[in-house]
């Protein structure tokens, strides 16, 4: 058994390195080993709206500021219906979404957790 | 029926031959399915065996083992494909993805090999009697804490495990058809085992303290999880030093090879990650060694 032992640590040791070190990058920093931040997609932040343009003067002026106001209440009320549009396809979709967790993936029965491992004797 | 005569030649391999032929499905699908399996096999020379020069005894007791190998190894079709769900769920990267998806491919191959192995120490032909992975399953956990956990399970100690303890026992198999075929099994596990140390790296570098603690909760788990197989019971026969040179350890020294795993292997790894070890030294350490 002793010389069991000793074949155990060889073994242990070419894992170690093969396996765990290898894969899991050790001894190469955080950011350098994983592309850290660096490799993934950059986060877009939304366009800011445009500054509204400064009120022309004159009737001509006061009424496409009148025509520029329906057009932007038009385009409130669709927003806001679009709002609520894509509140309740959210809800639906937590709804469904919590349907569809209640049942479980396919999975075994078994309450004891067993290892994959491999049988060997 | 020639199986591989609709394959492209371009991928033909001459040292490649259909493993367990009678367990396919008899369609078209048999020619992609060789093109799978060929794509990453080792020869196996089959008609090496030295299977005949054992006593019947011995034969049974290695087909037992073997049939055991691989129903383990189509269980493991299934848990590597439930870890893919669990792995898109967390939205993984996609090399991890297809690695995991890869492992259960190599799981098919690896459960034909054993079956094969099985079919020349019997003489018989059997179907795995059917499984599924029991991988844990909390709806409640963070998608990426799921993911984490069952990778721990499955790959960094189920499969790190398994390729310590197939290095170790095909280092004493001479038997030259079982020694390939452990070769080929091993060198597809040690890729199993590396995608779960660098998911789980991965997995600490974007999501923090959090998973840090999901995968400390989850260590004792995995090392009782493999322990279980470790520590089930045999098939009926005694390992002599023939049946050995087929492939298989006892019971007590597997139990070495798993204490010294956690000991050199997994803690030392899940330390290096800032991942808490708990007392999984003294867990399994030489008491629970020298029990069998």
């Amino acid at each position: 058994m002793a010389k069991h032992r000793e074949l155990a640590s060889i073994v242990s040791d070419k894992i170690w390195r093969t396996v765990v070190v290898a894969g899991a990058m050790l001894g190469v920093p955080a950011v350098a080993a994983c592309g850290g931040g660096s490799k993934h997609p950059a986060v877009i932040a939304p366009a800011a709206d445009n500054a509204a343009e400064p009120a022309a003067a004159g009737p001509e002026a006061a009424d496409k500021q009148a025509d520029d106001e329906a057009a932007a209440k038009a385009t409130s009320d669709k927003a806001a219906a679009d709002a609520q549009a894509v509140a309740d396809k959210e809800a639906a979709d937590k709804a469904a979404a919590e349907q569809a967790a209640k049942p479980k993936r396919p999975r075994g029965g078994g309450d004891r957790p067993t290892g994959r491992g491999f049988i060997l004797s | 029926m020639d199986v591989l005569g609709s394959i492209d030649p371009q991928g033909r391999d001459d040292d490649y031959e259909p493993t367990s032929p009678w367990w396919l499905s008899g369609t078209p699908l048999e020619a992609e399915h060789h093109r799978l399996m060929r794509r990453r096999a080792l020869p196996i020379p089959w008609a090496q065996t030295t299977a005949g020069q054992l006593a019947p005894a011995e034969r049974a007791r290695l087909a037992a083992t073997w049939m055991r190998r691989s129903e383990a190894e189509y269980l493991a079709v299934s848990t590597f494909s439930v870890l893919a769900i669990d792995l898109v769920a967390a939205m993984a990267p996609a090399d991890v993805l297809s690695l995991c998806l890869r492992a259960g491919i190599d799981e098919v191959r690896h459960a034909e090999m054993c079956l094969r192995m099985a079919e020349i120490y019997s003489g018989e032909r059997h179907l795995p009697e059917p499984a599924m992975s029991s991988l844990p399953d909390d709806p409640e956990r963070p998608k990426l804490h799921q993911a984490l956990a069952n990778t721990m399970l499955v790959s960094c100690v189920s499969e790190t495990y398994a390729t310590t303890v197939l290095s170790a026992t095909r280092d004493l198999t001479t038997d030259p058809v079982a020694q390939a075929v452990l070769t080929s099994i091993y060198s597809d596990e040690v890729m199993h085992a590396r995608l779960g140390w660098s998911y789980l790296r991965h997995a600490i570098e974007v999501g923090g303290a959090g998973v840090i603690e999901a995968a400390a909760q989850m260590l004792p788990r995995a090392l009782r999880g493999v322990a279980n197989v470790v520590e089930r019971e045999r098939p009926i026969g005694v390992v002599t030093p023939a049946v050995r040179a087929h492939g298989l350890m006892t019971p007590a020294e597997e139990r070495v090879i798993y204490s010294t795993c956690v000991r050199e292997v997994l803690v030392p790894g899940f330390a290096a990650l800032g991942v808490p070890v708990g007392t999984a030294l003294e867990d399994y350490g030489d008491a629970w060694s020298n029990a069998a």
